[in-house]
């Protein structure tokens, strides 16, 4: 259970600003975001099938090509996965190392 | 004789009458000497008579230049006013002796009385009044000048007196700052202090009475005003004085003994006292203090004057009762100086330290007689430098104190212990031996800018005029190559900070101005820098002198220069230098890029001498990304030039702006860099993770199907009606990618705002909200309306084109040409551009009669059409922009209107409809879209063009046939070497005037080939491939020959029967009149070359027949075509029931058809060329231009039919590929794809899902695996309606 302060505090505030983005093009702001929120998807992906049980995986596998995934909630909450809560720390992880990643970066 | 006596002075008395008035003795009657009344000289007409003649005299010596003609001589030879006195004394002398002898004779018989006669006296009367008006004359100039004499006496005088006021008016000062400094009272009088009664003014007083005759009055007077040039009014001071001694009820006393009344110890006044002796003490503990940092020895504060006085006079009117007062006054005292942490102790070892230091370093008079040398010279540097450089920034004069040597030399005499006063001294001496004056320096300065001034103005603005058009015109490269890459920018930055008054000079005085400290030694470096920079611009483009140099002004002995030019414009001209050094240096950078790049893969052998340190450098970042070395470059430029610039104030705040926002710009993409290549490793290493599980491929997939999850399924509950619009269209993706760029205010994801961010709304349509999808597609259709309308009324131009005037073919042609390289319609306006085509072909064959024109003219009319071509192109850009705002507008509108249209009428299915219902392949509006452009889905696919153009030809014009060794005829686009010797025969048999068959053409254009190939081949000089632009030449002997031959062969009418039957099919096929002469001139010169027609049947290419053969019987077939425009990578087909019809051009053509067949025999038709062909062919058919098709063609129908309208990130299956294509669209954004392409690919995608209804389930099933461009082959070919 991640601790929902800290989840908070790494949620606030524009990534694009905290890094000094706001000088790109709006296509290339497009794509930036575009690009972290793949990655974002795929390690809370990562995250979810590496928590499921093997046959779990095996029946998440075939829902994604057979239900909605509105469906996949329900079904990750019974095997104790909160959906809402684990994408929020993978966006928080996330923007906190792109901050920090940031920080080690040329100062203005 | 006598005067008027109403006018003027009164004159003197005459002669005459003087001597009447004074001859006592009664005229003799009848006397023959004498006449009654008549007077006599006296001595008093003596006196009188002299001092006109000191008058005249004086007169003379002031106004009569000596010899000049009427003169007044008083010498001794003339007979002036010293004779007339002479006579008039022996005249007078001659009267007294017969007086005196009648006297003694009285008695006697009178005897007349001798004298002088009537007209001794009235000649001697008008000579005496003839000198006595020259003498007034005289008079009144010497009273003149005895005024004159007076006026200068008294300037003088009063000089004088002001220079003896001096001492009295220095000593009054001395007296005001006393009193002023120490007390209004006198301590003794108790009385008011006068400061005329102050010793040393009493004493100048006296002086100046002594030595001048100036009174009492004036004397006071004098005092007044210098006393009130002090601010310090006499009377009013004493006033308020006299008032405050009568409020402290101290009454002077005449004898000195204040009459004071006696206070208690409490009183009011003696607290004042009180206060008043602790701020006598804090004044002399300061004053002790500063004397011991002095190195002098402090005063005790106790026995300062002031504090004793007060003291005294605390003891005097303070009554301290039963207290004692000595204890009163010492308690006092102690607790200031304990207030006060005073030591006098401490002070005096603390003198005793500064004195011992001082003695330490204190400079020998040896020492002090050099620094005085050196500020001597340091004035005289000072001197010169400002002689040579008289202003300063803002059109200063300057100070030549004011420079650093100065002003070190000066301070070094300071600390030597010479006083300010003394150093003044030394400089004003200093100023005197070097003959300057600075007082006159600055007059002849500011003359001399004045004169200056008025002509610089016109100079100046040619100079700047000049120096635009230098950096409009520089060749950058050049700026770039003469100067040092490493040092360019890094000079413009210090150009830019340096001061612009060291422009001027030369190595030389620049150095000897950093040696004399004028000029830093940075600021030397920057001053040479600058130069190498200025010589660098003049190689490489020749910049104009900058400065203007005007007349000298030589000061000192020196010859210097005087430059009145101010320097107000220097920064903005550095500045555009310093933009013009940027850009060198920046396509110097792009150009090592390339050079680097080409020669990375190269052997080392080949590399040229100058890019070895480029590869040396590229070696270097081979660890880094290219982009990301680049973008690291920029970013330490920018940061250099930011420094650079908030160092340096006076580049300014527009400077600073520009430089910040450059950094901001590049640590921007730096950062950005370096966040792709995290997600790319981390994408990497995710990878690697999802292995341990399972595939990366099923991450993959369960994150496109958990991103699509809608969130308000997902349990949020939007709030209000602009959440409500906004989350009808989000998913969980979106909310990711907002929770990243906006951050989220809670912490759940569905509580997102979306009020600000990072993105503008336009990023926030790309960001997934449906609803602007609605508004986009709304844009769209009003687009593509106003599109559509447009193409009609333009097909309307071909509506009659038998009614043209001349030259509105060509002009229409343009119109349409213009739209349709713009909108890539080319299909689309096909078909009345060849009817307006071949209305201009028309026109061209009677160039002489109906168009008025000379063939010799025709290029003329091809450069007019190419003039016209740019005006409608600029026409055409205007109206699609228009059509673009108004198409925008409309999705605004949309984007506005349908949610509020929605809510008031609770139109829920269309809402959820337009929202995107998942399971339907075509989303409501885009049902919708599809079912109002269904018409425009249905593409013409018609025979595409290109822009008209007409090139000049280079066929000679000979004047006679024999004359002519050769024909040289240059090879134009879609041309082979048979078209060459065409035009050859033609311009023979036009210069011959003689006609063939056009079966007898082809035949000889044949032979000529033949034989002229061989010769070429013979001579080495026969191309596999000919190219526009090459050359062939045809001998005059060999035509000569061919038609002989001709003649020969076919001279029999029946052979020449049988010659046009059988070369019937190829005859029919040329276009005669593009080989038609007319006065010398090729009409091939109007057009842009030619193309061929290939007709190919569509079944063939569809079930995949069309080989290399297919292609040979079809070209040999096909006919010519005339280009007007020059031909572009672009092809063209129209497919016309079951025929396919495609423009074709040889190799060498900028065409992409590769057919290696130049004519019939001349290379080989491959299936290759056949396969390529039928690939075009598909491609036309899908209506996409080549980078888009080739970005789908090797999709599956199914992924294609995934993709969305538009590039939203639902998932990366349901994306359009865009590939970047150059210069595609440079007015939307350069190498961006637009909504255009967009457009083009939905239209396909309806087109496919179209044919997929024809076909039953089952084949519509099996066909979703099928290639796209299979796909078309099988199925579109045919069925495509053009």
């Amino acid at each position: 259970m991640a601790d929902q302060s800290l989840i908070e505090q790494a949620l606030k505030g524009n990534l694009i600003e905290e890094l000094g983005l706001m000088s790109l093009a709006e296509e290339e702001k497009l794509a930036l975001i575009r690009s972290l929120t793949d990655l974002a998807g795929l390690r809370f992906t990562t995250r979810i099938i590496e928590r499921l049980a093997p046959l779990d995986r095996t029946e998440f596998e075939k829902m994604t090509s057979s239900v909605p995934p509105e469906s996949a909630v329900l079904w990750l909450r019974e095997r104790g996965i909160d959906f809402e809560e684990m994408l929020l720390e993978e966006i928080s992880r996330l923007k906190d190392e792109l901050r920090e990643r940031g920080a080690s970066l040329p100062q203005p | 004789m006598a005067r008027s006596p109403d006018k003027g002075p009164k004159p003197l008395a005459s002669i005459g009458e003087v001597l009447a008035a004074k001859n006592e003795r009664p005229p003799v009657a009848g006397g023959s000497g004498s006449v009654a009344g008549e007077k006599q000289h006296t001595p008093e007409d003596i006196d009188q008579f002299e001092a006109l003649r000191k008058a005249a005299l004086k007169a003379e010596r002031y106004k009569s230049p000596p010899g000049k003609e009427g003169r007044i001589s008083f010498g001794p030879k003339s007979t002036t006013i010293d004779t007339a006195r002479s006579e008039m004394e022996a005249d007078l002398a001659s009267r007294a002796t017969p007086a005196v002898k009648a006297d003694e004779h009285a008695g006697e018989v009178n005897e007349p009385v001798l004298g002088p006669t009537r007209e001794d006296r009235d000649r001697l009367e008008g000579e005496f009044i003839a000198k006595r008006s020259v003498g007034e004359n005289a008079l009144a100039q010497n009273r003149r000048d005895a005024a004159f004499e007076r006026h200068e006496r008294s300037q003088r005088a009063a000089a004088n007196l002001e220079k003896l006021k001096q001492p009295l008016a220095d000593a009054l000062t001395e007296a005001v700052e006393i009193i002023t400094e120490e007390s209004p009272i006198d301590p003794k009088t108790k009385a008011y202090r006068d400061p005329l009664r102050y010793e040393k003014v009493l004493q100048e007083i006296q002086k100046l009475k002594r030595t001048t005759r100036i009174n009492d009055e004036e004397i006071e007077e004098f005092a007044h005003d210098v006393l009130l040039r002090h601010g310090y009014d006499i009377d009013t001071e004493r006033a308020r004085v006299e008032e405050a001694l009568r409020a402290r009820k101290i009454v002077p006393s005449a004898q000195g003994v204040a009459d004071e009344k006696i206070v208690s110890l409490d009183s009011h006044e003696a607290r004042g006292l009180e206060n008043k002796l602790g701020l006598a003490l804090i004044s002399a503990i300061r004053a002790a203090q500063a004397a011991a940092k002095r190195g002098e020895d402090p005063v005790d504060p106790l026995e300062d004057p002031k504090v004793k006085e007060i003291e005294d006079h605390i003891r005097q009117i303070i009554d301290p009762g039963a207290e004692d007062l000595e204890a009163v006054i010492r308690a006092t005292e102690n607790e200031t100086l304990m207030g006060q942490s005073f030591n006098l102790e401490k002070l005096k070892a603390q003198a005793e330290t500064v004195r011992a230091e001082r003695d330490k370093v204190s400079p020998s008079a040896t020492e002090i007689e050099e620094r005085i040398k050196e500020l001597k010279e340091a004035i005289e540097f000072g001197i010169q430098n400002v002689a040579r450089t008289p202003f300063g920034r803002h059109g200063r004069i300057r100070n030549p104190l004011e420079n650093l040597r100065v002003e070190t030399a000066w301070k070094a005499l300071e600390d030597a212990g010479v006083s300010e006063p003394g150093i003044r001294r030394l400089q004003r001496q200093f100023y005197s031996d070097l003959g300057f004056d600075w007082g006159e320096w600055k007059e002849r300065v500011n003359r001399e800018r004045e004169r200056m001034n008025a002509g610089i103005r016109k100079d100046r603005e040619k100079k700047e005029a000049q120096q635009k058009n230098f950096i409009n015109t520089a060749n950058l490269g050049a700026i770039a190559d003469a100067v040092e890459q490493t040092d360019l920018q890094d000079a413009a930055v210090r150009a830019l900070s340096r001061r612009s008054d060291y422009q001027g000079l030369a190595d030389e005085e620049g150095e000897e101005m950093q040696r004399g400290g004028e000029i830093s030694e940075e600021d030397l470096i920057r001053l040479q820098a600058k130069r190498d920079v200025d010589a660098a611009i003049r190689k490489g483009g020749g910049l104009p002198g900058r400065r203007l140099v005007p007349g000298s002004a030589p000061v000192t002995g020196k010859e210097t220069v005087v430059n009145p030019v101010a320097d107000k414009d220097d920064l903005e001209l550095l500045r555009e230098q310093e933009e013009a050094y940027r850009k060198a240096v920046l396509k110097r950078e792009q150009e090592e890029e390339v050079r680097a790049e080409f020669y990375e893969g190269a052997a080392p052998e080949s590399r040229p001498e100058g890019g070895v340190p480029v590869v040396e450098a590229a070696e270097q970042l081979t660890n880094l990304p290219r982009d990301e070395s680049v973008a690291r470059k920029e970013l330490e430029d920018a940061r250099a030039w930011l420094a650079e610039v908030e160092r340096n104030s006076a580049m300014g705040a527009g400077e600073l702006a520009r430089a910040t926002e450059r950094y901001d710009k590049a640590r921007a993409e730096y950062v950005a860099g370096d966040i792709h290549k995290f997600i790319l490793e981390q994408t990497a290493l995710f990878e690697k993770r999802a292995e341990i599980t399972g595939s990366f491929e099923k991450v993959r997939r369960g994150w496109k199907w958990l991103g699509e999850m809608n969130l308000t399924k997902l349990g949020a509950k939007p709030r209000g009606f602009w959440s409500s619009a906004l989350y009808r269209g989000v998913n969980v993706r979106s909310g990711v990618s907002g929770s990243l760029s906006i951050g989220l205010s809670g912490t759940s994801i569905f509580a997102a705002g979306f009020a600000a961010g990072a993105l503008t709304p336009a990023g926030w349509v790309a960001m997934g909200v449906r609803q602007s999808i609605a508004a986009a597609g709304s844009a769209f259709l009003a687009y593509e309306g106003l599109r559509r309308r447009r193409e009609s009324a333009l097909a309307k131009l071909a509506d009659d084109v038998s009614g043209l005037m001349h030259g509105e073919a060509a002009e229409r042609m343009i119109q349409l040409a213009a739209y349709a390289e713009i909108n890539h319609a080319w299909a689309a306006v096909r078909p009345a551009y060849e009817k307006l085509q071949e209305r201009y072909e028309k026109d061209l064959e009677d160039v002489k009669g109906w168009l008025q024109l000379s063939p010799e003219n025709v290029k003329d009319f091809t450069k007019i059409i190419r003039k016209e071509e740019t005006t409608f192109a600029k026409e055409e850009w205007d109206k699609e922009k228009a059509r673009r705002v108004w198409g925008l507008s409309t999705g605004a509108l949309t984007f506005i209107g349908i949610p509020l249209i929605r809510k008031m009428l609770g139109y829920k299915e269309i809402a959820e409809a337009a929202s995107g219902s998942r399971g339907s392949e075509l989303s409501a509006s885009e049902a919708v879209r599809s079912k109002g452009a269904a018409g425009a889905l249905i593409q013409p696919q018609e025979a595409a063009g290109d822009l008209p153009s007409v090139r000049e030809g280079t066929t000679p014009i000979p004047e006679s046939v024999e004359n002519i060794k050769e024909f040289v005829i240059t090879v134009k686009p879609g041309e082979g070497p048979i078209h060459e010797a065409r035009k050859a025969i033609a311009l023979y048999l036009d210069k011959k005037g003689t006609q063939l068959d056009p079966a007898e053409r082809i035949w000889a254009e044949e032979e000529l080939w033949k034989r002229t190939k061989k010769t070429l081949e013979a001579g080495g000089q026969l191309k596999k491939v000919y190219h526009p632009g090459d050359s062939i030449g045809f001998k005059r002997e060999e035509i000569d020959s061919v038609m002989a031959n001709l003649k020969e062969r076919f001279g029999d009418p029946e052979k020449a029967k049988a010659l046009k039957e059988q070369l019937k099919e190829f005859t029919n096929k040329v276009r005669w009149n593009r080989y038609a002469v007319r006065d010398g001139v090729g009409m091939w010169n109007a057009d842009e070359g030619i193309r061929k027609i290939v007709k190919v049947p569509v079944k063939l290419m569809a079930e995949g027949g069309f080989s290399g053969t297919a292609l040979r019987e079809a070209w040999v077939n096909a006919e010519e075509m005339r280009q007007f425009v020059l031909p572009s990578a672009a092809e063209t087909v129209n497919i016309k029931g079951d025929t396919a019809a495609i423009s074709l051009g040889y190799p060498g053509e900028a065409g992409d058809v590769a057919v290696s067949e130049a004519a019939p025999g001349t290379g080989e038709v491959t299936n290759e060329a056949a396969a390529q062909i039928s690939e075009t062919v598909v491609r036309q058919v899908s209506g996409l231009r080549q980078e888009y098709y080739e970005a789908i063609r090797g999709l599956s129908i199914s992924e294609l039919l995934q993709k969305r309208f538009m590039p939203l990130p639902f998932s990366k299956d349901q994306e359009w590929p865009l590939p970047a294509v150059d210069s595609e669209y440079p007015w939307v954004r350069p190498n961006k794809p637009s909504h255009v392409r967009w457009m083009d690919y939905m239209r396909f995608q309806n087109r496919v899902r179209g044919v997929l209804k024809n076909l039953d389930a089952e084949e519509a099933a099996a066909v979703r695996s099928m290639p796209v461009s299979k796909f078309i082959q099988q199925y579109m070919l045919i069925n495509n309606k053009g």
